[in-house]
């Protein structure tokens, strides 16, 4: 019953957030609103990825991140993108780089004061690298937390076997 | 030759006594404005005492946070940040209402970890370095540039901007984020005691591959911050890592500077020297650390201290097992560092630190950390020129996050420390030396 209603919370979510993206790519977001969203995706592998405009590596990354999504959908993974840019330059900086480079990539925006705030939602002691992925198994627990670049195979052989 | 040698355990036990005592006298007092977003505090003592800060400025409170509308065409700022300044010359008993130093509002491009830098010249000159949102004129697009501002009347005024770094006409927005054609930040200034001004930054104009880093550039002013030498590549081969803070220290004759270099997937942290005034650099020594391999940003500056003789640095490494805030000591000018000791052993996270050495070579690390709550503020002395530090103190602050210390220390050893509070807030405490805790 519980797996059915997490099932259901996903149905909606993905609903919503594509309806979301439909109109904008870059969705703002709070602690409690990525509590939630973690909530809702309990019951499948989830890629939750730290990155910021600024951070070069973190670029290098989305490609491999949107690869992923395409490519693992199916197999019980979600990926959740949170920019930890400075929600003040949302318009001017931040969705404008986004719809030149990566025009494809849906990406939510930390609108809390500081990037530890965020992180500290998944990792109290988050050490303020950048990028930062966090890969949660189906029960929401932190399996792994990945930090620097990694390439899509070794990003598809941990989600792969967290999704059996 | 420093006072203090060969302490026994005695002796250290009473420091780390004087280290609490030191922390529990003062109380901290917020500086900057009720209502106003205020980060990222970097601190200076001149000879006189008076004490001068400055931060970001983030706007109103109220308005958090403040997204403007961005009209096609228009020219954006890459931040919405000011440089606010305010001075106590009264050992910090009263402040002089804060101001926005910089000339065009929103012109400030920076945060916690390249924060801009304000310094006291032996003479009593201001110096405030700092990256700068710009427009370059060769292309039309916009650039971060390092700027610099003095003040010869106690921060009264300040002098018009001085773009020190020269202009490139070059686009390198393919390997900068956020759409910038070129960034000259994440630097440092420092002033020897002969009063020479040395500027440092990051440029990513060589970097070629994926993997590459910034050129380190210099600029120097002999002439109290009138005007400054043409930029100088001083750490060329595009192995600087691009987000982590260039630091400065001095002694009599030497130029220290920290940065971390990229070593293949590796990324430590070094010195580099120079005996030349600035004029060239030699890299030398790789802190005694584990190396780090992490193809990403860090965001850690390597912050040095010299006593003369000896050379401290503080980082936080993921190299080490375990990963944390450490600190090391040189006694050969930088060449090498031996005696790595973590910091902070009981914390969860610790990182940022700030490290002061008094003119009796006690050395004071600061540092935020995590010990299962919000970030707090802690702070170790060293009386044996590095060989030991104390145990760590928790430095008494407002409760919530306390973050990102700044710290700067006067001629009788008094330490004054700078941090950014919860609510954006800058706030400020005293930390008197040892010797006078001895006294009372």
């Amino acid at each position: 019953m519980r797996r059915q209603l997490a099932a259901f919370a996903c149905t909606i979510w993905l609903c919503l957030t594509a309806t979301a993206h439909g109109t904008d790519r870059l969705i703002p977001l709070d602690v409690a609103g990525l509590r939630a969203e973690l909530s809702a995706l309990e019951g499948r592998v989830v890629l939750i990825n730290f990155w910021a405009t600024w951070c070069r590596p973190c670029l290098e990354e989305i490609p491999t991140l949107m690869q992923l999504q395409t490519k693992l959908q199916d197999n019980g993974f979600s990926l959740v993108a949170v920019s930890l840019d400075d929600a003040a330059s949302v318009e001017t900086r931040v969705k404008p780089f986004m719809n030149k480079q990566f025009p494809g990539f849906t990406s939510y925006l930390s609108i809390e004061r500081d990037m530890d705030s965020m992180t500290s939602v998944i990792d109290p002691a988050w050490n303020g690298i950048l990028p930062t992925s966090y890969l949660l198994a189906r029960d929401g627990s932190v399996a792994e937390r990945l930090q620097g670049i990694y390439s899509a195979e070794e990003f598809s052989e941990k989600i792969l076997a967290l999704s059996k | 030759m420093n006072t203090i040698t060969m302490l026994g355990w005695p002796h250290t036990l009473l420091i780390c006594l004087l280290a609490l005592c030191s922390t529990a006298l003062a109380d901290g007092q917020r500086i900057s404005d009720a209502g106003r977003r205020a980060v990222s505090p970097e601190i200076a003592v001149g000879v006189d005492g008076a004490i001068n800060v400055i931060w970001l400025d983030k706007g109103m409170t109220a308005d958090r946070p403040p997204p403007k509308p961005h009209k096609h065409g228009e020219h954006s700022h890459r931040s919405w940040t000011d440089l606010y300044f305010t001075r106590s010359e009264d050992g910090g008993k009263t402040w002089r209402t804060p101001v926005m130093i910089n000339e065009q509002p929103g012109e400030i491009w920076g945060f916690s970890v390249s924060k801009p830098r304000i310094e006291v010249g032996p003479g009593g000159t201001l110096h405030v370095f700092y990256p700068a949102n710009d427009r370059s004129a060769a292309i039309g697009m916009d650039i971060v540039s390092a700027r610099y501002r003095r003040s010869t009347d106690q921060g009264k005024s300040f002098s018009a901007p001085i773009t020190i770094n020269s202009p490139s006409g070059k686009d390198r927005s393919d390997v900068l984020g956020e759409g910038l054609a070129m960034a000259n930040s994440f630097g440092t200034m420092g002033v020897a005691p002969d009063g020479t001004i040395i500027t440092a930054w990051q440029n990513v104009l060589d970097m070629q591959n994926s993997g590459d880093g910034a050129d380190g550039i210099v600029a120097v002013s002999t002439d109290d911050g009138v005007s400054f030498s043409a930029e100088r590549i001083v750490l060329p081969g595009n192995d600087v890592c691009p987000c982590c803070q260039l630091t400065l220290a001095f002694n009599d004759d030497t130029i220290y500077m920290g940065f971390r270099k990229i070593f293949d997937k590796w990324r430590d942290s070094v010195i580099a020297r120079s005996t030349d005034g600035g004029n060239s650099f030699s890299v030398g020594g790789r802190l005694d650390l584990a190396p780090w391999e992490l193809q990403g940003c860090p965001l850690k500056p390597t912050e040095l201290g010299s006593d003369g003789e000896r050379l401290y640095a503080s980082t936080y490494t993921g190299g080490e097992d375990p990963a944390g805030l450490y600190f090391t000591v040189s006694g050969d000018g930088g060449k090498t560092f031996a005696g790595k000791q973590q910091v902070h052993p009981a914390a969860a996270y610790a990182d940022a630190p700030a490290l002061t050495v008094d003119p009796q070579g006690i050395v004071r690390l600061v540092w935020h950390a995590k010990l299962g709550g919000p970030h707090r503020l802690f702070t170790a002395l060293s009386v044996d020129q590095g060989a030991s530090l104390s145990t760590p103190v928790e430095i008494a602050t407002p409760e919530g996050k306390s973050t990102y210390p700044a710290t700067a220390v006067a001629t009788d050893g008094t330490v004054y420390v700078a941090w950014q509070q919860a609510n954006e807030e800058v706030f400020i405490t005293t930390l008197l030396p040892p010797a006078s805790m001895a006294d009372q």
